[in-house]
């Protein structure tokens, strides 16, 4: 369970301040790089695969972290009793919820909300640091078609 | 079409099967005209490999941009197809290191990179695979596919 403080000491901070591997290109993609570093996710790809360094590294494909979510569903239909989970924000025609695939497609993005007001915490790549917004600032994320937002539970 | 016809070769050595056809795969490997490795021979090594399948390595799965994508061609099809838009930042980026196969061979470790930057739809896809030093031979077993977001 994280608490939403921990999530608010991120603010602000660029990837350089939270991965220990050292992967922190600003032309890099770091969303899914942030919330396996807060989560502790090492599946799959990692910041190590990128990069050689020391430290814990972390997951940095949005898809992988997609597919090890325990349950996802669209946006819309997020469970209440969910207090805190994964956000993904991509085009609609590249999911299946059933077998909870997201294709590879290059604009997608992922978050952590929290709380009843579902708070998104994530990391913009153009302002490079760690923001957060209301789940309505983040469905602008991408234009349409690109913007269908879906929910995940924590892996 | 040196390059295609390499791409199938490699595809028969893949598949394995009678002697002959592997004979011929070895006979048209792509080599690299010159080493260390330049970014153009980078990039003509990464076209030699485009017939690879994405099952060469787990750091492929899944990566294409389409659900029937089965090839290293098709998964960077699906991102170089993204550079189109003028007014997006874009770049290849290539790069060579000296190292060494599992078995002790001396190796260049090739990566091309594919960079895009627009607003908020910023990503880095593409490949690393392995010339063979003693002679600049590609090796399409060597294939990972690089990138994350």
């Amino acid at each position: 369970m994280i608490t939403e403080a921990t999530l608010q000491g991120y603010l602000g901070k660029h990837i350089s301040q939270i991965c220990p591997i050292g992967y922190a290109a600003d032309s890099d993609n770091h969303c899914a790089h942030f919330v396996s570093h807060v989560l502790g996710y090492q599946f799959g790809a990692t910041c190590r695969t990128m990069k050689h360094g020391t430290g814990t590294p972390g997951s940095i494909r949005v898809h992988e972290v997609f597919q090890k979510c325990l349950s996802v569903g669209n946006w819309d239909d997020l469970p209440t009793p969910l207090f805190w989970g994964l956000v993904f924000i991509t085009n609609a025609s590249g999911v299946n919820l059933k077998t909870k695939v997201m294709a590879n497609v290059p604009r997608k993005h992922i978050g952590i909300f929290h709380g009843g007001m579902r708070t998104i915490y994530h990391y913009s790549n153009s302002r490079r640091q760690v923001v957060s917004q209301t789940p309505a600032e983040f469905s602008g994320h991408y234009p349409a078609p690109h913007n269908a937002m879906f929910w995940g539970s924590a892996p | 079409m040196r390059v295609l016809a390499a791409g199938l070769a490699i595809v028969a050595l893949a598949a394995g099967g009678c002697q002959p056809a592997r004979r011929e795969a070895a006979e048209t490997a792509y080599r690299l005209r010159r080493l260390p490795p330049q970014p153009k021979e980078i990039v003509a090594g990464m076209f030699a490999i485009s017939q690879t399948p994405l099952t060469v390595s787990p750091l492929c799965a899944g990566v294409g941009t389409e659900a029937d994508d089965t090839t290293i061609g098709h998964y960077l099809s699906g991102f170089l197809a993204e550079l189109s838009d003028p007014e997006a930042k874009n770049a290849v980026k290539t790069s060579a290191e000296e190292g060494k196969t599992d078995s002790g061979e001396a190796v260049w470790v090739c990566r091309v990179m594919i960079q895009h930057a627009q607003g908020e739809d910023i990503w880095n896809w593409g490949v690393e695979y392995s010339v063979r030093a003693a002679d600049g031979v590609v090796l399409p077993g060597t294939v990972r596919c690089l990138g994350g977001g």
